[in-house]
């Protein structure tokens, strides 16, 4: 397979003049190279470019990704395709030369592979089908060239209320039979159906209203990026979110990424002189494709194709305001959602956006492995005082330094119950490690036993049964460095980035500082008290969610708290052996005082 | 239509074009956004009445803004605000500085006639509307003096 549409060997073709001529030189070049051992080049830039469709396809739907040679050396080698990232493509069929690849997104649902939520719904890389095509060249003597191309169903979507001009959403769920009650003066859009959800793309700034075959309805806030102003610190509005955004790594990954590496005076620019446009649809703001006034939509109306080399201070201001990940790549362009929508932002879609793109980005895959994920699955969890920690809105409002919207929808714990992009001098990293995990993984005094990872794992916590005095332990573990992380780092291997939120520690781990253990058998012994001591709390799921309470004015009350500390803790044994063993023993003194199991 | 129009900074901006010369008025750092440098084409300072108001802290000034060609005398323009500004020129015989000035072409108020050409007064600018001043008459950015004419 030749690179210039030549399926047939030139042999075949005669050698004469004309076309296989052109061949026949063209191989002669390719041999002459080949005998100098040098990689084939075209002058200035690359052998091919490819081709993809910039704006989203479709789910179901054909697409076509065209390689075009640059130069007469491209001849000299194949293209060959590989998918690499993003759902299955379906039919995919490369041309007989090589130069073309024919496939179909997935279905909605396929893409989703979840039931479609009520409302805005929301659309990652992996979710709105987002595919990553490779088409490499070789020419068999070793030398290669590989350039990416994506194809996409849909937009992404963050699943809030805040749309984007010249965007397509999609209301879900299934069947919803929604209707487009009333939309801005001059507009011209309506619903539509796509895939069997309702669809619109709105083409005016303004408010749409929609309305469900329930009579729920939503406001749509719809506006340009490049118009939308960012005067969010003004008249006292968010000062400090303005303030603390400013050295956001999310803000300045742009900037950062931009500088050629000869400005950087120390600090090298991460993509050098020539900034990747693939990487704007998540280092910018707006979406690639789309007439919506983000970076790529401006950047395009003012004639640059491309950012090139050129130092942020040389980027036009327009583009300046619009690089990065700034205010409303997160909240959207349009208005402040109606009240009753605004729970939408505490979702983990928003940050899905961009980390939900497996294998590259697997950050929210991994997370959507653990508990933390499903915290909120059993309606229970999202009442009364379990809402606390079992909810993103229970834990923002914990924390006294950040305000959050009333929950609605179960959602699990998401990006923000950790993550705080607007914390004054923490930008998104999360606050003094450990901390953050001790809100909801430390039972506090007088308060019913609940998760213990963080008492055992410090060595405190415990009480005397006898006398109510403090009772510490050793706290080996404490000195791991990244606290609970330091362990809890390991997720599914096959994720390149991000996948330590999957937060899982491996026993093999524990290799790295000391010899392998014995399982200890101070879990099962406390499990065994427990269902003793306590038993009408027994299989009505964690002991934090019985009815059991003990006064710690009491022997046996503090012995209970003692006990339920290990009890809560799962990984009580990895956490602190001795510890646990010693709160166990300080129980069962009370529990068995001669002794006997 | 020079959209986006030339503007001082990174910042929230609102601007008007007086006479062919840009006054813009605000300031206020655009939220999670890395700035870029000022334009060095503007004159810039507080804004002495910022207290009073949330009209804005800043003043800059534009002296010689851009135009389609170098005929300046012969465009009036504007600058359409919002979110992203556009100045907008026509062809229009309106008082501009940039008229020849004589004694029978007197300059628009606030720009004195040197050597037949209008001149703004290149001082530092501090003012948005007249009743920042406490002559009560802001012309380009500046106070005139108490009891000038």
């Amino acid at each position: 397979m030749s690179l210039l549409s030549h399926p047939s060997p030139p042999a075949k073709r005669g050698g004469g003049r004309g076309e296989g001529a052109a061949i026949f030189l063209v191989l002669t070049l390719a041999l002459l190279s080949a005998c100098h051992h040098a990689p084939p080049t075209c002058p200035g830039g690359p052998l091919f470019t490819l081709d993809a469709p910039a704006a989203p396809v479709g789910f179901d739907a054909s697409f076509t990704i065209a390689a075009t040679p640059v130069c007469s050396a491209a001849n000299a080698g194949t293209i060959t395709w590989t998918q690499l990232s993003g759902p299955r493509a379906r039919d995919v069929s490369p041309t007989a030369d090589g130069l073309s690849l024919h496939a179909r997104t997935p279905s909605l649902p396929d893409a989703l592979g979840a039931p479609a939520p009520w409302g805005v719904v929301p659309f990652s890389p992996r979710t709105r089908a987002e595919l990553v095509f490779e088409a490499t060249w070789r020419d068999g003597r070793g030398h290669e060239e590989r350039h990416e191309a994506r194809v996409a169903a849909a937009p992404r979507s963050r699943g809030l209320a805040s749309t984007a001009v010249g965007t397509r959403i999609f209301l879900g769920p299934f069947g919803a039979a929604w209707r487009l009650e009333s939309r801005p003066p001059n507009a011209t859009a309506t619903l539509v159906e796509q895939s069997g959800l309702a669809s619109l793309a709105p083409d005016v700034t303004g408010d749409w209203r929609v309305v469900d075959g329930a009579g729920r309805a939503l406001t749509l806030r719809t506006a340009r990026y490049d118009e939308t102003p960012l005067d969010c610190a003004r008249s006292g509005c968010h000062p400090a979110e303005s303030r603390a955004v400013a050295a956001s790594p999310m803000t300045t990954v742009l900037a950062r990424g931009i500088v050629p590496a000869a400005q950087t005076a120390g600090a090298p620019a991460t993509f050098g002189a020539a900034y990747p446009d693939c990487a704007l649809a998540c280092h910018a703001t707006g979406e690639p494709g789309c007439a919506d006034g983000g970076f790529t939509d401006v950047m395009t109306s003012l004639g640059l194709a491309s950012l090139g080399a050129r130092a942020w201070a040389d980027v036009p201001r327009p583009l300046r305001r619009l690089g990065g990940v700034g205010c409303l790549a997160c909240h959207g362009p349009g208005a402040l959602p109606e009240t009753s929508a605004r729970w939408a932002i505490l979702r983990t879609d928003v940050c899905a956006t961009c980390h939900d793109a497996p294998p590259r980005y697997g950050h929210v895959a991994a997370w959507r492995s653990t508990s933390m994920a499903r915290a909120d699955r059993d309606p229970r969890t999202r009442a009364g005082t379990c809402a606390r920690c079992h909810t993103t809105a229970g834990v923002l409002a914990s924390n006294a330094h950040r305000l959050s919207p009333p929950q609605i929808e179960p959602m699990g714990l998401t990006c923000v119950a950790c993550h705080m992009p607007h914390d004054p001098g923490s930008g998104m990293a999360v606050a003094a490690r450990s901390a953050v995990c001790f809100g909801c993984h430390s039972p506090g005094a007088g308060e019913p036993v609940t998760a213990s990872a963080a008492p055992l794992w410090l060595g405190r916590g415990g009480v005397e049964p006898a006398t109510g005095a403090p009772l510490t332990g050793a706290a080996p573990h404490s000195r791991v460095e990244g606290g609970c992380v330091g362990c809890h780092r390991a997720g599914p291997s096959d994720l390149q980035r991000g996948a330590e939120h999957a937060f899982v520690a491996r026993r093999d781990d524990c290799g790295r500082c000391h010899a392998p253990k014995p399982d200890d058998d101070v879990r099962a012994r406390a499990l065994a008290l427990w269902a003793r001591t306590q038993p009408r709390d027994v299989g009505a799921g964690p002991p934090h969610a019985s009815s059991s309470r003990f006064d710690l004015a009491t022997p046996r009350g503090r012995a209970a708290w003692d006990l339920a500390l290990v009890v809560e803790d799962p990984a009580a044994d990895a956490h602190n052996a001795p510890y646990a063993r010693q709160l166990l023993a300080a129980a069962e003194k009370v529990f068995n005082p001669g002794g006997a199991p | 239509m020079q959209r986006p129009a030339r503007l001082p900074d990174d910042g929230e901006w609102t601007c008007v074009d007086s006479a062919g010369v840009v006054v813009c008025v605000g300031g206020e750092p655009a939220a999670g956004v890395v700035a870029g440098p000022p334009d060095p084409a503007w004159r810039c300072n507080a804004r002495v009445a910022a207290a009073h108001d949330d009209l804005g802290a800043r003043i800059c000034v534009d002296g010689a803004p851009d135009f389609p060609d170098a005929d300046r005398a012969r465009w009036r323009c504007r600058i359409e605000n919002g979110p992203s500004p556009k100045r907008v020129c026509e062809h229009a015989t309106a008082a501009s500085i940039w008229n020849p000035c004589d004694r029978a072409h007197p300059c628009v108020d606030g720009a004195t006639c040197t050597d037949a050409h209008c001149v703004v007064p290149s001082t530092t600018p501090s003012c948005w509307l007249d009743t920042d001043c406490p002559s009560h008459a802001c012309r380009f950015g500046t106070c005139r003096p108490e009891g000038a004419p």
